[in-house]
């Protein structure tokens, strides 16, 4: 060892037909391979890299396919363009059902509707701070992102935008991995802890991604726009139970909308009365607008604080099924 | 007498100043007419001008609010939308940009309420309007940046499993190696 | 034990010699002694087959423990697949809990081997060869382990193929996948590829001394070794090429991981720090396993005379050094965050500082970070038991570091709403138990079947080092002396 320069050797050799002396352990680590070798590496390499060609989701991306359900069952406009599904929320008419002196009809009408499982509020009425002291209830459905964080992270997509914009969840895809709700940032995710509190009689209805009844233990579901009904013409539950008219549902494609009472332009609605989205800054870009209000249209203080908390309506719930907490 | 006479002319003339004072600055009636395109096709915009004279005189009314109104029908509500308002100008002329969205025929109503009366004013324009050749609305999100895109994740990752496999290659090299019967040095470092 | 046979001590090896080959053979510095001195050579293998041979009733006790605790873990994992994951502490708001920390975790510590085998091995730092082994044994279990528990975490663990069926390239969860399956891979074949010899050398020294089916093993994993010129260059030139392809490999895993966090839009993950600053985390987690690791593995087969408290001072000056690039890390995020205080991060400060998580916290920053820095770096603990706990400390605030990032994380309000509250369950507790039991079984297992410590790497070291290995002293002058003094 003494007087060799370690590597000596190994500088020497590079074509390994040759018979050379074992390198030395110290030059064995920097051994070289020879520019034959690195051929044969690239072969056997190219050669091994074959299999991955057959995994399906590279075959999936060749073939150019995308999560987007069909276009051909989309709803659409008279003369045959998608819509393009949004809501308009008029906090200026929203008193969270004070006046009605019940728990907040949207919610209770969404939970009735599509089986809601205790103790999910798919629409849910925060009450935000205003400055001053006094506040504000702020109805809050799936904002169906442009943008959609959930729709980003999941790695199955079970969950995907549809060609009207809206965002919607596969319970037959969804292995549960609950990252879509880490990634929500408006807490409109929620997750079938255990097996799910509803009615047996919603047990006999067939399940679709749009109409998510019965909810399947181990799966996240949310406010989906109710686009099976949307596309027939007939608007969402909480539209139609909106005690107040505050909750408008429209097409931007046609640029209309509708709170169940009368008509409105979409765009020129949404220009004129200055309408905002939630976390704007954050770039998730929601389809769901809001109207500046407390609920002054509808008779309300503003510090006049609290709702009454949501119920769930069934009186007999799937055997085995337990509730939980938020 | 002379005095009555005179009250009657004063109450004439007064009652004349009123009327003529009142009606100088509006209409006692009003008319208005529509002037648009014909032909449109959806989404495009156009301007559709209406505008208001006085009627009898026929000269422009300015500074009035004019309302465009069209009919529609949207979840099982039917009603009047209201497309938007203008106001005259010197004039008489209040502009609106109307963008149809829809293809087929269709009626824009346009209102205007001379102030003192009950009924409004109307006029309608017919039109038809062409199917647009595409979505309208379109909701653009994501920066598409050439080549940085799932195909440069999928060569990275074959490439490595490329490498991973010659080096599993090896092992097979080394069994092959064994089999001529040759006995050598376990240790690395023996000659 | 056979080489126990006095009398004779050269005139054997030459005769083991003939027998196969062994990387002994050959020993020069041997030939020619008396019969009553065993060569450092002979000494290495004795040590290498040791646990392979010899069975004691404390073994017995131990795997017998792990497995109860195991079992008990699998009855608790079969209480959630009956009820689903509501037998869990987490909810809507706090929808990760102890399952995916300890994943994290698990898959932190697998960045042992990087560290040792690759990093050092690629700078040719001598010191590393008797404890390669051990960390690509840890590297290899923790890898295993830790994407256990991400199936654990499943609401739907039936359906965890759709993973491969319907995966979205475009998702975090499914970089985690491709990630891990590749450094799981990569790493089996960087533990076995420098094993090869020493398996061959299992496989013609125990013949008769251990059951059949273990002869076969060794016949079949030595892949025909004998030695000869080719087989060393292909084997040199497959080590060279994993241990480069490791390293950025490994990087990688880690900061997928942490994107997970930092792909979403919560408050305290949405930043640009997490890859690098996990991957600190993780190699830092993964030095102080291997301290543990090496530590009880030296007490329980004697291997005082290959571990040194050269390799605990050296390591410890690792795991040092790593404080501080945590603290800096630490201070980097905090600082920029805490400077501006946006939405959110004004909770976030009071819950990690001040109110429900700062026990946590500050058990993590002093506890795991400063204190362990002061025990490496102060002369008096500069020692293996100083060493070891410091590193005890740091695996322990490591795993709480990784908690509180998921719980706070999810924890810092979206709407206004109360925050909520997390706590695990026994099921939690059971599974994650049980997790931790698996990992320590596997390496006993696997020190029980296969050579722990790479001894051709150390018989080569030996060789060329000037010393005598009894003393397990450094010549003088030839590295900084751990200001300890003495070796053991």
């Amino acid at each position: 060892m003494k007087g060799r320069h370690p590597n000596e050797d190994t500088k020497r050799s590079r074509d390994m037909t040759e018979e050379r002396p074992v390198p030395e352990g110290r030059e064995l680590a920097g051994h070289g391979i020879g520019r034959r070798g690195v051929l044969r590496l690239l072969g056997l390499g190219a050669i091994g890299a074959a299999p991955l060609a057959v995994m399906p989701p590279i075959l999936r991306t060749a073939l150019g396919g995308k999560e987007v359900r069909s276009p051909e069952k989309a709803a659409r406009t008279k003369d045959g363009r998608i819509r393009q599904w949004t809501m308009i929320i008029d906090l200026r008419y929203c008193d969270g059902c004070q006046s009605q002196e019940a728990p907040p009809r949207c919610t209770a009408a969404c939970i009735e509707g599509h089986f809601a499982p205790e103790p999910m509020e798919w629409i849910e009425v925060f009450e935000g701070e205003l400055p001053g002291g006094g506040t504000q209830f702020i109805p809050t459905p799936c904002q169906q992102c442009q943008n959609p964080p959930c729709v980003n992270v999941c790695p199955v997509a079970a969950t995907f935008s549809t060609p009207e914009g809206t965002v919607l969840i596969d319970q037959n895809r969804c292995i549960g991995c609950r990252i879509c709700m880490a990634a929500c940032p408006y807490d409109r995710r929620f997750f079938n802890w255990g097996k799910a509190p509803i009615p047996p009689e919603s047990l006999l209805i067939d399940y679709s991604a749009e109409h998510q009844v019965p909810a399947k233990r181990g799966t996240v579901m949310k406010c989906d726009f109710c686009p099976d009904m949307a596309r027939t013409g007939t608007l969402p539950y909480c539209v139609q139970a909106c005690p107040q008219d505050a909750i408008y549902y429209g097409d931007l494609e046609e640029d209309i909308a509708t709170n169940g009472k009368g008509l409105v332009a979409a765009s020129r609605f949404l220009t004129e009365n200055q309408a905002y989205r939630l976390k704007e800054d954050f770039g998730t870009k929601p389809r769901v607008y809001y109207i500046a209000g407390h609920g002054e249209a509808a008779g309300r203080d503003p510090y006049t604080k609290d709702r009454l908390p949501t119920t769930w309506p069934w009186t007999e719930r799937v055997k085995g099924a337990k509730t939980w907490s938020r | 007498m002379k005095n009555v006479f005179r009250a009657m002319i004063l109450s004439v003339v007064m009652g004349a100043a009123v009327l003529a004072l009142a009606g100088s600055a509006e209409a006692t009636h009003a008319k208005l007419d529509l002037v648009a395109p014909s032909r449109l096709t959806a989404g495009h915009s156009v301007n559709v001008e209406a505008v208001l004279h006085s009627t009898p005189g026929g000269e422009s009314v300015a500074g009035a609010t004019i309302t465009f109104y069209m009919d529609n029908s949207f979840g099982g509500v039917d009603g009047e939308v209201m497309l938007g308002q203008a106001v005259t100008d010197e004039n008489g002329v209040a502009v609106l940009n109307y963008e149809p969205r829809t293809a087929g025929e269709h009626q824009l109503r346009v209102e205007y309420l001379t102030p003192g009366e009950n009924e409004p004013e109307e006029a309608t324009w017919s039109h038809s309007v062409d199917g647009a050749s595409g979505q309208l609305y379109r909701s653009t999100s994501g920066v598409q940046i050439p080549g940085l895109n799932v195909w440069l994740l999928i060569a990275v990752v074959a490439t490595v499993w490329a490498v991973l496999l010659s080096v599993a290659a090896r092992v097979i090299a080394i069994a092959y190696a064994g089999d001529n019967g040759e006995v050598g040095d376990r240790r690395p470092g023996a000659m | 034990m056979a080489l126990d046979r006095t009398g004779k001590g050269g005139e054997d090896v030459e005769s083991l010699g003939r027998a196969g080959g062994s990387p002994l053979e050959g020993t020069g510095p041997l030939e020619g002694r008396g019969p009553a001195a065993e060569g450092p050579l002979s000494r290495l293998e004795r040590a290498a087959l040791a646990p392979v041979t010899g069975t004691s009733r404390w073994y017995y006790l131990w795997v017998a423990f792990l497995l109860m605790v195991i079992a008990w873990g699998v009855y608790a994992y079969s209480r959630q697949l009956q009820d689903g994951l509501i037998v869990t502490g987490m909810r809507d708001r706090i929808s990760w809990g102890l399952y995916i920390t300890t994943f994290v975790f698990f898959i932190g510590i697998s960045h042992a081997g990087t560290l040792i085998s690759a990093i050092l091995r690629v700078s040719q730092a001598r010191w590393r060869t008797p404890i390669t082994r051990m960390a690509e044994f840890i590297t290899v279990v923790a890898l295993a382990c830790g994407a256990l528990f991400v199936i654990i975490d499943l609401g739907r663990p039936d359906r965890v193929l759709n993973v491969v069926v319907y995966g979205r390239w475009q998702s975090p969860i499914i970089w985690d996948v491709l990630a891990i399956t590749t450094y799981l891979t990569a790493s089996i074949a960087y533990l076995f590829l420098p094993m090869i010899p020493d398996l061959a050398l299992f496989r013609d020294r125990l013949a008769g001394r251990v059951s059949r089916w273990r002869i076969s093993l060794y016949d079949l994993l030595s892949v025909r070794w004998r030695g000869t010129p080719s087989q060393w260059r292909s084997m040199g030139a497959a080590i060279t090429t994993a241990m480069i392809l490791i390293i950025p490999i490994a990087v990688s895993v880690h900061t997928v991981v942490s994107w997970i966090f930092a792909m979403t839009l919560r408050v305290p993950w949405n930043s640009t720090i997490f890859g690098a600053f996990f991957v600190a985390g993780a190699i830092f987690s993964g030095v102080a396993t291997l301290i543990i690791v090496m530590a009880i593995l030296r007490k329980v087969y004697h291997l005082e005379e290959y571990i040194t408290e050269k390799h605990f001072v050296y390591l410890g000056y690792l795991l040092a050094a790593f404080t501080l690039i945590m603290l800096y890390g630490n201070i980097s995020e905090f600082l920029t965050a805490g400077y501006k205080l946006e939405e959110g991060e004004e909770f976030h400060f009071r819950q990690l500082f001040l109110e429900s998580y700062a026990g946590f916290y500050w058990f993590y920053a002093l506890g795991g970070l400063v204190l362990p820095g002061v025990l490496i770096l102060m002369p008096w603990t500069r020692n293996i038991w100083g060493v070891v706990a410091a590193a005890v400390l740091v695996d322990l605030a490591m795993w709480v570091e990784r908690y509180f990032i998921v719980i706070t994380g999810l924890r810092v309000p979206l709407m206004p709403y109360e925050p909520a509250s997390y706590s695990p369950t026994w099921v939690e507790w059971s599974v994650m138990a049980a997790g931790f039991a698996l990992f320590a079984l596997l390496i006993t297992l696997f020190v029980k079947v296969f050579p722990i410590i790479a001894v051709w790497e150390v018989a080569e070291d030996l060789e060329s080092a000037e010393f005598a290995p009894a003393a397990g002293r450094l010549p003088s002058g030839a590295a900084p002396e751990p200001a300890g003094g003495a070796g053991r």
